[in-house]
């Protein structure tokens, strides 16, 4: 009988990591995510392996690096202004081939914003995020579960592609509180041949991101659009809930997923045939189960806690022919479940 | 039994295709040993080169070795063998 | 002419000072008279007598130290911009056993690295850090940088630096000598044949120092850059000895007891 508890969402994806196998945290504290880096304070060094609290969110992704490098299962986490910083990082280890983890509790921006949760990263963590041809995996729980499954997953996925994942969730869901099932450790950690691990009878591997020579380049970013294509074809995941006969889809993931299934089931009690798609794969996108219903007829709600940052993925499945309204919030506030049945309702 | 005997020398060896001919080998050479070839090599500059005349005089002091930012010059002694006695 | 033993007959052509084989053989991309390929040649010299081909990772950073890892038989890896010593530091506390050690330059560690080099050092990371200190931004053609001297020309401040509008230089090596983490920091120089000797002695201290595991080491090493500093090769070791030295004496500025004991015992 696997052990459950009650856990909260960012200590599910600290104790997620640990279970996968993680074997060094570098982080830097940034509402709401400080409960995170100081679970990993306490847990980190009593499984033995590396934990650091470093002088800032810069210093956090380039230590990832050097942890990467050396063959080790990496993370860091941040919330949005940290997670800026390190884009310069990420897009090293994108172009290096590095796998490693970060998890970004979005916080409300621009700037300095707000703590309270929001999903206003949406732009910046599905297109690449930082400078040049790249792309994340990206991972977004919905459920404190979620967080901990999906955690493990980025580590899986990470080493696979050889490419960082990112783990991307929102300060409500940070320290929201639910019963939570203790997955199984992984045992088992991928070789990895290309790492640095001293030139001991071997030729030496060397891990960076460019090519001297200016034709090298080329083909160098050639192999990596090619794993990105190989990510957009494998690697798309979503939830469909009564899509098959609804007349209205909603699209929402993360704590507004939550607000969505909470509408929809007010709305399947007056008999309005609505349903859900929830994206658990921000990147890659699932252009097409939406672009499918698209073809059915249906209208489509949009909600989340931003500006209107998942729109215009959704306009690109959808395309011109279907009605597409926008539910959000921003600046911090929750996404509640009336304004998006208020929605349906006037759509209906 | 082969009769000989010998003396100590030292002598330096430029890689002229490393050279970029900065000329510090040269600054520092207390007997000015190393001067610039008539040749150019794939860099398009006059690489330093011993002189010939002057090859002998090498202290093996390392100095040009030292030096040198382009790791291109190996210091060696030697034993040069003339005839005499040996035990 | 003294005779000889057939022993000594036997001694041949002693190569006394050579490329280190841990070098790869190759020519640099170096400018004529760069003191990085001098300060390389010393990590080699270091590296080989140390014997760390299996152990150590070599990081190159931004700037004329980008391909450092080209240059020697071991592991390596790039940092971005400033930020070597985080990336050493990692390897250092995921795998101790490895000798991580970076070659950084004046804009890579007192510019944008400088947050990340303080930080490493006041934790005391058990890490090598050689520091190439030529008062310019080399590689992107000769702009400010935070080691440039009073009134000394620059690309970005052509009317020479003045305070004013750019501030006064940074010694890094005092300045990390304040702090309880580093166990040895030194400013050295290669200029002339016996700097550069004392300065092969520092490299080695720090490596050493690494491998005694007492703590952050780092040697700032002055280093000739002529193209920037619009002299002839031949002339940048004078410039050196007339300009920079008086801003950035050397000597050492920590050395904690442990790594005293290492210097004591050896007698080389």
């Amino acid at each position: 009988m696997p052990e459950r508890t009650l856990m909260g969402g960012n200590i599910a994806i600290s104790e997620g990591a640990i279970l996968a196998g993680c074997q060094a945290y570098f982080g830097y504290p940034i509402t709401p995510q400080n409960d995170l880096l100081e679970n990993m304070a306490n847990r980190m060094p009593a499984e033995g392996r590396v934990f650091l609290q470093t002088e800032s969110e810069l210093a956090a992704i380039n230590m990832v690096y050097g942890a990467a490098a050396v063959g080790f299962r990496a993370m860091t986490s941040t919330s949005s202004p940290g997670f800026s910083l390190q884009q310069e990082g990420i897009s090293y280890m994108s172009g290096a081939e590095m796998p490693a983890v970060i998890a970004n509790i979005m916080r409300a921006g621009p700037g300095l914003g707000n703590i309270g949760g929001a999903q206003g990263d949406y732009m910046q963590c599905t297109r690449g995020g930082g400078h040049g041809d790249y792309y994340l995996i990206n991972l977004a729980p919905s459920t404190v579960q979620e967080m901990m499954d999906l955690t493990m997953l980025a580590f899986e996925l990470a080493d696979k592609y050889r490419n960082p994942v990112l783990v991307v969730a929102d300060g409500f869901l940070g320290q929201a509180m639910e019963p939570v099932v203790i997955r199984d450790r992984v045992k088992k950690l991928p070789e990895k041949k290309w790492a640095i691990t001293g030139a001991k009878g071997r030729p030496k591997n060397r891990i960076n991101s460019f090519e001297m020579n200016p034709i090298d380049h080329p083909k160098r970013i050639k192999l990596l659009l090619d794993k990105f294509e190989k990510m957009r074809i494998n690697e798309v995941r979503y939830e469909a809930l009564n899509t098959e006969d609804a007349d209205i889809v909603l699209v929402a993931y993360g704590s507004a997923a939550r607000s969505a299934i909470s509408a929809m089931k007010m709305a399947r009690s007056k008999k309005l045939r609505v349903g859900l798609i929830r994206p658990i794969t921000l990147f890659p996108f699932p252009y097409q189960p939406l672009s499918d219903l698209a073809e059915k007829g249906c209208k489509f709600v949009v909600a989340e806690m931003s500006g209107g940052q998942m729109l215009e993925d959704v306009r690109i499945a959808v395309g011109n022919q279907n009605e597409i309204k926008l539910v959000n919030t921003y600046g911090g506030v929750p996404l509640e479940a009336d304004p998006i049945f208020e929605a349906i309702d006037l759509m209906m | 039994m082969l009769i000989s005997q010998s003396r100590k020398t030292n002598y330096i060896v430029i890689d002229k295709d490393k050279c970029k001919a900065c000329h510090y080998c040269i600054a520092v050479c207390a007997r000015e040993i190393i001067g610039t070839s008539k040749e150019i090599n794939r860099f398009s500059v006059n690489y330093a080169e011993v002189i010939p005349d002057k090859a002998h005089e090498c202290t093996g002091c390392k100095s040009c070795a030292i030096m040198c930012p382009d790791v291109a010059i190996s210091v060696f002694h030697s034993r040069v063998l003339e005839a005499g006695t040996i035990s | 002419m003294a005779d000889m033993s057939k022993e000594e007959m036997n001694d041949y052509d002693n190569v006394i000072f050579t490329r280190p084989d841990i070098m790869v053989d190759r020519a640099t991309h170096f400018c004529p008279g760069c003191g990085h390929g001098i300060i390389q040649r010393l990590v080699g010299e270091a590296l080989q007598e140390l014997d760390l081909q299996e152990r150590a990772i070599c990081i190159g950073s931004i700037g004329c130290t980008v391909t450092a890892y080209e240059y020697f038989k071991v592991d390596g890896m790039e940092a971005p911009h400033g930020r070597a010593p985080c990336v050493a530091t990692a390897i250092k506390r995921c795998r101790p056993d490895l000798v991580p050690f970076a070659i950084q330059g004046d804009g890579d560690l007192a510019s944008i690295g400088a947050g990340e080099i303080v930080h490493a050092a006041a934790r005391g990371e058990k890490i090598t850090i050689i520091f190439a200190n030529n008062a310019t931004y080399g590689m992107t053609g000769g702009q400010l940088a935070p080691t440039t001297l009073m009134g000394m020309y620059t690309s970005s401040t052509p009317g020479g630096r003045n305070a004013e509008q750019s501030g006064w230089p940074i010694r890094m090596s005092e300045m990390l000598a304040t702090l309880d983490g580093p166990a040895y920091i030194a400013r050295v120089a290669v200029n002339t044949p016996a700097n550069v000797r004392r300065a092969k002695k520092a490299v080695e201290l720090a490596f050493r120092t690494q491998l005694a595991g007492l703590g952050f080491a780092m040697v700032e090493v002055l280093s000739m850059c002529p193209i920037n500093w619009r002299v002839e090769p031949v002339q940048a070791p004078q410039w050196m000895t007339d300009n920079m030295i008086p801003q950035f004496p050397l000597g050492e500025f920590k050395v904690i007891p442990g790594v005293a004991a290492l210097k004591k015992g050896d007698r080389s």
